[in-house]
């Protein structure tokens, strides 16, 4: 196996470690339009109420493992391809490359795993908390006009 | 206090007539749709002419300059049933189509033939063999006149050193190439094999007459001949990116400006979902039943003969330990393959189709229904049986002259012999027929622009494009042969299909009462529009290369461009699918009962995106098809798009279909989960840590060395090319034993549940679901009443 080829395994694998950290960041944030901070304004001008949501309404229910599921999966990808390519070419500096994304594939593993057992999120919860104060603006009705 | 108000039955009453309702939409979008779809089937037309017209001569003969006869066009003609009737295009490709094994047989040629032709004139470091190379490949010396071809003195002489060059490939005592053992034996039908790879190695490399650039625009890349990619290929990929950039901008603002396109809940409603068990089932809707338990048998068994398939990439010389190439050869799994993928999907659609129609009309099934639904079942069975076990015997030589009749018919995607074509097309055209019993007296009272006849029109559809694909013929010339290929592996599949999808999944969320009528009528309009506008002449990307005009490859380029763009917002249909259903279960107080079907939509939207529009359109433009074509980027796209898009439907399908044929205490959550979670997850394994990175480095290898190179057997059996397919492996087994089992167990409680389902009696409901109290009065429900 080249060198080059080494480094273009070891930067995709590092592009999927990215994926899976992203989608675990938005694996933590709540799903519910009524309670998503990017719809206050909608909230304001439409007046519609949220209806209370609850952790195990579907399919929100299903978010973390959505998203925490591909993450993982991202995650051990990377971690599967880094380990696969450093047994193929373990000699010479470039093998530090895959050994490094290695290193990070396992402590996103175990970040990931860590999240997954603290379900549901701090941030989650957070991010329902600011829904719930974005429903209780007032709408854009009731301001007098300027 | 909100009252329940059940839904009224049609009238049954024969005396008082019943009023057709008029049409729901506008006049103007079935205008526009006609007039788009109609200057698609124009295109089509045109390229059609120009394809008749302007692919590659096959000569009487083909002489050297001395004068002697090298091969004859009945060799040429003879050597492509040989190619066909061998199943040789699910070994390697043709003109950068077939399988991805084996060599392309266009590039490996031309390479080896223009090797021996530079050796003969003074070797590599000769730049006058260069020149005289080049010149004897790219002079164009077909006389139309006398239909004869003449080859250097050069070319000639390779013509046997590539004659015992394929003969050691495809006699191989040993086999260990993924062929069983003397795969071919006869010397005569070698060397027509190999006129036959001469022919198209000359199509490749001769200018056309009055232009610059040959028969292939090109291709493939060979520096020994001067095969580089011609301005057309570089000009029409960009214009192409600037067609789906404008396209995507057009329809955000679109979506934009009118926000009542795309799909949109019934917000206003409140809907009790009925519990499944208490739908009645017509004769024909438990008929289904065995057709799941089928569609799941067949799943199963394309995923293992994949397996294996995959298998024959990672190690050529065993299947851990097991000769399988003596039975099982590459080509003839990988035939059983890409045709159960079809076949499955087909009967997922057949049954849904039927399992709908009860609940469109709300009516009994008429008399024979469900008889006709198990002798359909049976055909199907009888066609599927007997085209595998025909096309295993005619690549061992059976059928005689009759082989593309019974055999292997050869041509990928349409393998199976046109007996069993033949068969096939009469099968859904039955059908249409079934579908046309139940429904008759629901159209009489609809406008032909309203859902009832648009679904009626989609199945339709099915068999009249299919049997398009009748038409190839192993006596036509390549070219012509695949653009009537492209009519089933394209326009059927990618368009009609498509269609087809687009109106069963709009009628389920109608008569779940997740949408409106008429926001489901919107979506298929714009659906047509949008696949008509590109799909239709979009077929022509697969022609890039396969010998017709620039023209051709420019509109392909071009109009492809456009199928990605409605792609591109199914990443927000995607969404919408999930809160359609969400929404609907909030208000409801029993439990929506489709879930993991919804899901499964979620992730057809997922994969119509992922796999279809971006790994697609990734190969779609010529510059980056004419270095990848046939390469694992190929590979990744069709299974990415195959699987997930109408693989993941044809589940829904099944999971919408089994929620009312298990019992209540067999149906299980947890399985259908499973189900989801392990095929999602194996299909993205194989794409991200397989298909795509192996990909990347091919299309790299074969742009910084040669095409011939990339698809040489020494970089598929090289170290980064087996790592990867290896590591496929705990994906493949995910797919299958998470995935593919928990589906089959489904099936057969379904097939074990449906006698326990209470049987539709006068006077039973049909409904899926009640309403609770209904303030819109311009709501038309799917049967056509005002709720």
């Amino acid at each position: 196996m080249s060198d080059q080829v080494v480094v273009l395994l070891s930067a995709y694998s590092l592009v999927l470690l990215g994926v899976a950290q992203g989608l675990q960041a938005l694996g933590r944030r709540s799903t519910s339009p009524w309670a998503s901070r990017t719809l206050v304004g909608h909230l304001r001008v439409t007046g519609h109420q949220p209806q209370p949501l609850r952790d195990d309404d579907w399919p929100h229910s299903e978010v973390p493992s959505l998203y925490g599921g591909i993450a993982m999966v991202a995650a051990l990808a990377a971690g599967a391809l880094s380990l696969a390519t450093l047994v193929l070419h373990h000699r010479g500096a470039v093998a530090a490359l895959p050994l490094v994304v290695l290193g990070l594939s396992v402590l996103s593993l175990l970040r990931l795993g860590r999240s997954v057992r603290l379900r549901p999120a701090p941030g989650r919860q957070r991010d329902q908390a600011a829904g719930a104060a974005a429903a209780a603006l007032p709408l854009e009705a009731d301001r007098p006009l300027r | 206090m909100t009252a329940t108000l059940e839904v009224p039955a049609e009238p049954t009453d024969p005396v008082v007539p019943v009023p057709k309702r008029g049409l729901v939409l506008s006049r103007a979008w079935i205008q526009l749709s006609a007039l788009v779809a109609l200057t698609g089937l124009f295109g089509l037309v045109l390229m059609g002419w120009l394809t008749y017209t302007s692919d590659p001569p096959i000569p009487q003969r083909v002489v050297s300059t001395a004068g002697t006869v090298v091969f004859t066009g009945s060799d040429i003609r003879a050597g492509q049933d040989v190619f066909l009737k061998n199943g040789l295009m699910e070994y390697g490709s043709i003109f950068g189509h077939g399988a991805y094994l084996g060599p392309d047989f266009t590039a490996d040629y031309l390479h080896r033939s223009a090797t021996e032709v530079m050796a003969a004139y003074g070797g590599p470091r000769s730049d006058s063999a260069a020149r005289r190379t080049r010149e004897d490949f790219r002079t164009n010396r077909y006389d139309p006149r006398t239909h004869s071809l003449t080859f250097s003195a050069a070319q000639a002489a390779a013509f046997p050193v590539l004659v015992a060059h394929y003969t050691t490939l495809l006699d191989s005592p040993d086999g260990r190439n993924g062929l069983r053992p003397h795969a071919i034996k006869d010397p005569v039908q070698l060397r027509q094999l190999t006129s036959y790879f001469a022919w198209s190695a000359w199509a490749a490399a001769a200018e056309r007459p009055g232009k610059r650039y040959s028969y292939t625009n090109n291709w493939p890349g060979e520096p020994l001949v001067a095969n580089t990619p011609t301005g057309d290929v570089v000009v029409w990929s960009v214009l192409s990116l600037i067609a789906l950039l404008g396209g995507t901008g057009a329809l955000f603002a679109a979506f934009g400006r009118w926000n009542w396109l795309g799909w949109h809940g019934r917000d206003q409603r409140e809907l009790r979902f009925r519990e499944p068990q208490a739908v009645a089932l017509t004769p024909s809707q438990r008929a289904t039943a065995w057709f799941f338990l089928v569609m799941a048998g067949l799943f199963l068994a394309q995923t293992l003969v994949g397996a294996a398939a995959e298998h024959y990439r990672a190690d050529l010389t065993s299947f851990f330990g097991i000769p399988l190439d003596r039975w099982l050869p590459y080509n003839v799994v990988r035939t059983w393959h890409v045709q159960l993928s079809l076949l499955w999907v087909s009967t997922s659609f057949l049954a849904a189709g039927i399992f709908l129609v009860p609940m469109i009309t709300r009516k009994k099934d008429p008399k024979g229904q469900g008889v006709l639904a198990y002798a359909l079942l049976g055909a199907l069975t009888v066609v599927v049986v007997g085209s595998m076990l025909g096309e295993v015997a005619g690549i061992r030589g059976a059928f005689g002259g009759m082989w593309s009749w019974f055999g292997m018919q050869g041509f990928e995607y349409l393998d199976l012999g046109k007996f069993w074509q033949v068969l096939l097309t009469i099968g859904m055209a039955f059908w249409v027929l079934m579908l046309w019993r139940g429904l008759r007296k629901r159209l009489a009272t609809e406008s032909p622009g309203n859902l009832p006849w648009l679904f009626f029109y989609a199945a339709l559809a099915l068999p009249v494009v299919y049997s398009a694909g009748l038409l190839t013929s192993h006596g036509d010339t390549y070219t012509v042969t695949d653009f009537w290929r492209f009519m089933v592996v394209h326009l059927w599949v990618e368009d009609f299909l498509e269609l087809f999808t687009t109106v069963m999944v709009a009628y389920i969320f109608v008569l779940l009462g997740v949408v409106r009528e008429k926001v489901a009528l919107r979506v298929i309009f714009l659906d047509i529009i949008l696949y008509s506008a590109g799909g239709v002449i979009g077929t022509a990307h697969h022609w890039y290369f396969s010998g017709t005009p620039a023209s051709v490859l420019s509109m392909g380029a071009f109009f492809s461009a456009f199928e990605v763009i409605p792609l591109t917002f199914l990443t927000i249909e995607a969404w919408s699918f999930i809160r359609l259903g969400a929404r609907q279960e909030s208000r409801s107080t029993t439990p929506f009962p489709h879930r993991w079907a919804v899901m499964f939509l979620v992730a057809v939207g997922f994969w119509n995106f992922l796999g279809a529009g971006v790994f697609g359109f990734l190969i779609n433009l010529p510059i980056v098809s004419y270095y990848e074509i046939g390469t694992a980027l190929t590979a990744n796209h069709a299974h990415t798009a195959m699987m997930g898009v109408y693989g993941m439907l044809a589940v829904a399908f099944s999971l919408f279909a089994l929620r009312y044929l298990i019992p209540k205490d067999k149906w299980s959550d947890r399985l259908a989960r499973t189900s989801f979670w392990s095929l999602n997850i194996g299909l993205a394994w194989m794409s991200f840590v397989s298909l795509l990175p192996l990909g990347v480095l091919q299309l790299y290898h074969s742009v910084e060395h040669s095409y011939f190179d990339a698809r040489s057997l020494s970089f598929i059996t090289s170290d980064p090319s087996r790592l990867l397919e290896w590591m496929r492996l705990p994906g493949d087994v995910l797919f299958i034993g998470g995935g593919v089992l928990p589906l089959l167990w489904m099936a057969v409680q379904g097939v074990l549940g449906v006698a326990r389902h209470r049987e539709v009696l006068p006077g039973s409901d049909l409904q899926l679901f009640t309403e609770v109290a209904d303030h819109d009065p311009e709501v038309a429900t799917a049967s056509g009443q005002l709720s």
